[in-house]
């Protein structure tokens, strides 16, 4: 045989083998939907769409009639003092932070108000219905202030629990109505934008330390409230509660206004002999009754969830618990100690509710048992008010509702502030308004890192297979997000809330799916080890042939040189 | 005047107090706790624990379509059954085997070895996704490996089952059935053990602290001839006409302990059994009782400390029982019982129950065999039973294989004689023809389907007076594939008992469970038992191992391996025929040389 012949066979069996391998790695390798890798980094990097919450203002100027008392005549420019509220807000709100991956437009507009006869009708609900659409557009009615102002305050702000806010002025003058209507808008937009701010912008880590994201509750839609009356020792006094009644009356009205974000399921039930998983310390003092008490540092482990039957069976939704807790005889009054005072070294005095929280958890009550009471404690709907005004106040922390007094304080110095009294329903209209603005910052984000972590799962782990319907779900949720961002451009909350639910839902669906596992498949270790014996063995004559070829190339090189010289 | 704003003040004050009044006190829970002791006449002591929970079913069926407040009765349960639309529910974990042949019948419905659950579930488009969920929630709740119950294992009874609730009872329980299903599922490999009864005594409304539940020493509990442990759930009348219904919630733990296994005498108390002693009864409790079944005879024991109450013996119970009330006791309870005998003789003879039944294998080899289950009356008269058997797919029966064959004094007119009779099911009709015993009187039988679902055998029998009713059926053995076995594949199988359902009066050999029913109806001190009321009791046979042919798991990667090797062999030699450069050696050149003389040979 020629020499060219036998190369010719083994540069044939090579490009068998060679054209072979890819074949074998292609039949032997798992399946991997491809992945829109790209837009889920787009997203992360918050370049895909810009995120926006608008907000719009609009001021009713009162129209001063002829007759009244006028303390100017040359009619308001609109356009010009539009333009000062809207600067001077930004000027106060701009200095917190500089890196905006979030934007807050802020549309100011003004019109002109005939003044109506009662102004206490503006504050009510009108169209609870109707105020539902209109989520972050509130109407500010300013007016001069009509019987002789009393205060040396600069205006009077009267907040209703619809999304309206009537500030009377004590002087009429473009500066006041420009400085007294800025400062409102700012006073309420200030804490939801800083928050949502802290949401959308800092990392994981941040936000650890952030009180407020700590405490309050991962989104769900659905939550399952469970209240459970735990007593310590049945040996001594039996209880019971009317805790449908109270629920009915106390909670029905807050969780039908709340339902807007999520739904709450509400179960009850009464454990005994509920032991406490801490000691609490004894305070003995002198002419007044003893306690015991809990200190700050032991209430992490008051709660035993290894004997408290708390947790639920049915379902995976989070659930947030309350718990009266009626301590055994022995361990009566029980008190709880709060944090200040510690090192001044007058006595420490323990918490008037006797309540406390737990962030992401649920929160707890303490009701010492009177002294007389014997054998059967019961308590009705009546008695069980205050600590369900307890759990309300806890619940509202928990779901990330916060005080709208506490952020309308900060003008306080020179406005007089007035609220509506606290609606039946314990949250007012602004207040939800920012709580479902932070829910919707909070999915958006929360669904970009979670399809973000599924993206780098997918590729840290090459053997693991991505089914069709992952990558289907990761589109949608992809197209959900896209869609919840267009919706708040559009100031339409509503629907940027449902698309946000939607997204966080899919992503978590794709990254929870029982199949993305890589220990469900087989390594490619395993692969190699089997194809070991034909491999080998067939490599072994192709590397020989193809080395003793060389040689005798070689060789036969050096006896053509050899030759030619 | 005073006098005038009197009424209007109590009507007011009735107002104000009446709605109150009648929320809390219409949470109608209650809840009982009993304790029964028998000694058994194998020397053995039967300890059975009986916690029986009731609700009012009207709030679990409310308004709103759901029960969310919950008292004694546990949430968790409550929400399961109504998540999951079950009507009735038990679920029965079971250590050992109940002997029936010495110990009677059990108190409680007892089961067979493993886990067993069964449950009359909504029948509407999601009761398979219902159960299917049942199934998982509950494997939580009990860390038991309950979620393998699944559609393989699944089964429909028709004839045995039935429900147990006082609304649905045998006589009118067709009418009540209607838009219910039953499924019945039994892992007869699981073991029991206390992380399955750490779970069960949570449920508990005063879980092991105080009352009877104190002597619940998983400890003491495991370490017994046989144990189990269920949960019963059923609707049940709160009267005679059943206007309104209650959920009726029954945990028991029945354990067989030995007391002649350490000191040969059959002396025990509760802090020998148990370890421990009840310090009080529960205090949420209406009742809490310890009943103890005496022997016969007065003088063979002591008894300390003595009893609350004991009943008169009578014709229909020969032994009477002595009942301690917890409620009125302050000291902690060590009931103590003293035989006085040397040491314990085992009976030698020892009666035997009215229907049991024993079940096993036949055949040899792992290609085919066959099961055979003898269903033994011992009675003067014949008994109606319906025979229950779920076989699982792997085990292919063979339906014209079935034989049901009588040995028995049947005819015993004619002949006078013990006379064996073989029934072939095509020969039944010609046999009830022929005036011989209609022995099967209905049969239902559901064909498996690989994989999805398993055999079910269900027939009604008329056992004859004083017989053994042999039925036996063959099977092949289904070569499964390779991962569809166990990790310990060598071990085998294990099959689910086979269960006998039947009407037993109350008698000698099922003493407890009547007793337990005085003792719940309260008519301890007035002792009225009714013959004629008769039992609905499950006799279940024993567990059965089924060794299918197991591969060699390793063959797979051999094959391959091999086929490798013999391509790569193959190859090599192919190879190196077209690359061999086949070369005449020079011996040989040196040879043709010479003999062809001067001719240059070419190189081939």
């Amino acid at each position: 045989m020629p020499d060219s012949t036998k190369r010719l066979v083994i540069a044939s069996v090579w490009a068998v083998v060679l054209l072979g391998l890819p074949l074998w790695w292609k039949t032997t390798a798992v399946y991997r939907a491809q992945l829109p890798f790209s837009q889920i980094d787009s997203w992360a990097e918050r370049k895909a769409c810009q995120l926006s919450f608008p907000s719009t203002f609009v001021i009713h100027l009162a129209s001063i009639a002829d007759g009244e008392p006028q303390a100017h005549n040359r009619p308001l420019d609109f356009a010009v003092i539009q333009e000062t509220i809207t600067s001077n807000v930004n000027n106060r709100l701009s200095s917190t932070n500089a890196r905006e991956c979030v934007e807050f437009p802020l549309h100011v507009n003004i019109q002109n108000w005939p003044i109506t006869s009662d102004m206490s009708n503006l504050l009510r609900h009108t169209e609870p219905s109707n105020s539902k659409q209109v989520i972050s557009k509130y109407d500010i009615f300013i007016a001069p202030q009509l019987p002789a102002p009393t205060t040396s305050k600069l205006a009077h702000v009267q907040l209703g629990d619809d999304r309206s806010i009537v500030v009377t002025l004590r002087e009429w003058t473009t500066s006041d109505i420009e400085e007294a209507s800025s400062a409102v808008i700012a006073a309420i937009v200030k804490g939801e934008r800083e928050r949502v701010r802290s949401i959308a912008c800092d990392s994981e880590l941040t936000e650890r330390s952030n009180l407020d994201g700590a405490r309050t509750m991962k989104f769900s839609p659905t939550y399952q409230m469970t209240f459970s009356l735990m007593n310590g020792n049945p040996d001594s006094l039996q209880v019971d509660w009317d805790i449908e009644a109270a629920v009915n009356t106390y909670l029905k009205p807050f969780i039908s206004e709340v339902s807007l974000v999520s739904n709450f399921t509400v179960d009850s039930q009464i454990q005994h002999y509920a032991d406490l998983a801490v000691t609490p310390q004894f305070m003995e003092r002198e002419k007044l009754p003893s306690y015991y008490y809990l200190t700050p540092q032991t209430l992490p482990h008051f709660i035993n969830s290894a004997e408290w039957n708390l947790a639920s069976t049915i379902s995976s939704y989070p659930t947030i618990n309350f718990i009266l807790y009626i301590p055994a005889a022995d361990k009566t009054p029980l008190r709880i100690h709060d944090d200040k005072g510690e090192s001044v070294l007058c006595e420490r005095q323990p918490l008037r509710s006797n309540a406390f929280l737990i962030p992401r958890w649920g929160g707890i009550a303490i009701k010492n048992p009177p002294k007389t009471a014997s054998g059967k404690l019961e308590f009705s709907k009546e008695d069980l008010k205050p600590f369900m005004e307890i759990f309300v106040a806890q619940l509202r922390g928990l779901i990330g509702i916060h005080d709208l007094k506490k952020t309308m304080s900060s003008l306080e110095s020179s406005y007089e502030i007035s609220l509506a009294p606290t609606p039946q329903t314990a949250v007012t209209v602004i207040e939800m308004d920012a709580v479902v603005k932070q829910r919707i910052a909070e999915n958006v984000v929360n669904s970009i890192a979670t399809l973000k972590s599924l993206a780098q799962l997918v590729m840290d782990i090459p053997n693991m297979v991505v089914l069709d319907h992952i990558r289907t779900e990761v589109q949608l949720s992809l197209d959900s997000l896209n869609q919840a961002c267009q919706a708040l451009q559009q100031e339409d909350y509503l629907k940027a809330l449902q698309h946000s639910i939607h997204a966080i839902e899919r992503s978590e669906k794709a990254f929870f799916d029982p199949t993305m596992v890589s220990m469900l498949y087989f390594p490619d270790e395993h692969k190699y080890a089997i194809y070991m014996p034909l491999f080998v063995p067939v490599s072994v004559p192709l590397i020989m042939a193809v080395i003793k070829q060389l040689k005798e190339y070689k060789k036969e090189k050096r006896e053509q040189k050899i030759k030619a010289e | 005047m005073p006098w005038k704003k009197l009424p209007s003040c109590i009507i007011l004050f009735l107002a104000l107090a009446y709605p109150v009044q009648s929320k809390l006190s219409g949470q109608k829970d209650s809840f009982q706790e009993d304790l029964l002791i028998s000694p058994l006449k194998d020397g053995k002591l039967l300890a059975h624990f009986q916690f029986t929970t009731l609700v009012d079913a009207g709030g679990l069926d409310g308004k709103d379509g759901r029960y969310a407040h919950y008292g004694l009765f546990p949430k968790s349960i409550g929400q399961i059954i109504d998540h999951h639309r079950v009507q009735e529910l038990h679920l029965t974990f079971t250590q050992g085997r109940w002997q029936y042949e010495d110990w009677g019948y059990p108190v409680a419905q007892s089961a067979g070895t493993g886990v067993e659950l069964w449950a009359w579930m909504k029948s509407d488009d999601s009761i398979e996704s219902n159960w299917r969920s049942l199934t998982n929630t509950l494997s939580g709740l009990f860390c038991a490996s309950l979620n393998f119950i699944d559609d393989t294992l699944t089964s429909q009874p028709e004839l045995s089952f039935r429900p147990e609730g006082a609304k649905n009872s045998y006589n009118h329980n067709e009418k009540m059935r209607e838009g219910t299903e039953v499924r019945y599922g039994i892992l007869p490999h699981e073991n029991v053990c206390t992380e399955n009864l750490t779970p069960w005594i949570k449920l508990l409304p005063c879980k092991s602290k105080a009352g009877i539940a104190t002597l619940l020493n998983a400890h003491k509990l495991y370490d017994t001839n046989y144990h189990s442990m269920a949960i019963h759930i059923r609707p049940v009348c709160q009267d005679a006409n059943c206007t309104s219904q209650s959920l009726e919630l029954v945990q028991t733990v029945t354990s067989v302990l030995d007391p002649v296994r350490e000191s040969g005498r059959r002396d025990w108390s509760f802090s020998s059994l148990f370890g421990r002693e009840i310090q009080s009864a529960c205090p949420v409790s209406d009742r809490s009782t310890v009943t103890l079944l005496l022997p016969p005879d007065e003088h063979e024991y002591q008894l300390t400390p003595s009893y609350d109450t004991i009943t008169e013996r009578t014709a229909q119970l020969e032994r009477p029982m002595a009942v301690y009330n917890l409620s009125q006791h302050t000291e902690p309870l060590n009931l103590q019982m003293k035989w006085n005998e040397d040491q314990f003789s085992y009976p030698l003879q020892t009666s035997k129950p009215r229907v049991y039944a024993h079940k096993y294998m036949t055949g040899y080899g792992h290609e085919r065999g066959g099961v055979t289950v003898n269903i033994f009356n011992n009675m003067n008269e014949s008994q109606d039973i319906s025979y229950f058997d779920s076989v699982p797919w792997f085990l292919k029966l063979y339906l014209h294989t079935l034989e049901v064959s009588v040995l028995g004094k049947v005819n015993i007119q004619q002949n006078g004689k013990f006379r064996a009779m073989s029934v072939c099911l095509d020969k039944l009709n010609k046999a009830s023809n022929l005036g011989y015993l209609d022995i099967v009187q209905d049969l239902y039988y559901q064909p498996a389907v690989d994989r999805s679902r398993p055999q079910v055998l269900e027939m009604k029998l008329r056992l004859p007076p004083d017989s053994v009713t042999a039925v036996s059926i063959e099977f092949d053995k289904v070569f499964l594939k390779y991962t569809e076995h166990r990790p310990d594949a060598n071990r085998g199988f294990d099959v689910g008992p086979a269960v006998i359902t039947t009407l037993l009066p109350a008698g000698d050999d099922n003493m407890a469970s009547t007793v337990l029913e005085l003792v719940a109806n309260r008519q301890v001190s007035s002792l009225t038992l009714d013959t004629h009321t008769r039992q609905n009791t499950k006799v279940y046979t024993e567990i059965l191992l089924a060794s299918l042919p197991t591969p060699d798991f390793s063959m797979p990667y051999n094959v391959i391996t091999l086929t490798c090797t013999v391509i790569a062999l193959f190859f090599g030699s192919i190879f190196n025929l077209l690359i061999r450069e086949f070369k005449v050696t020079e011996d040989e050149v040196e040879e043709k040389k010479h003999d062809e003389k001067g001719d240059t040979p070419d190189s081939s």
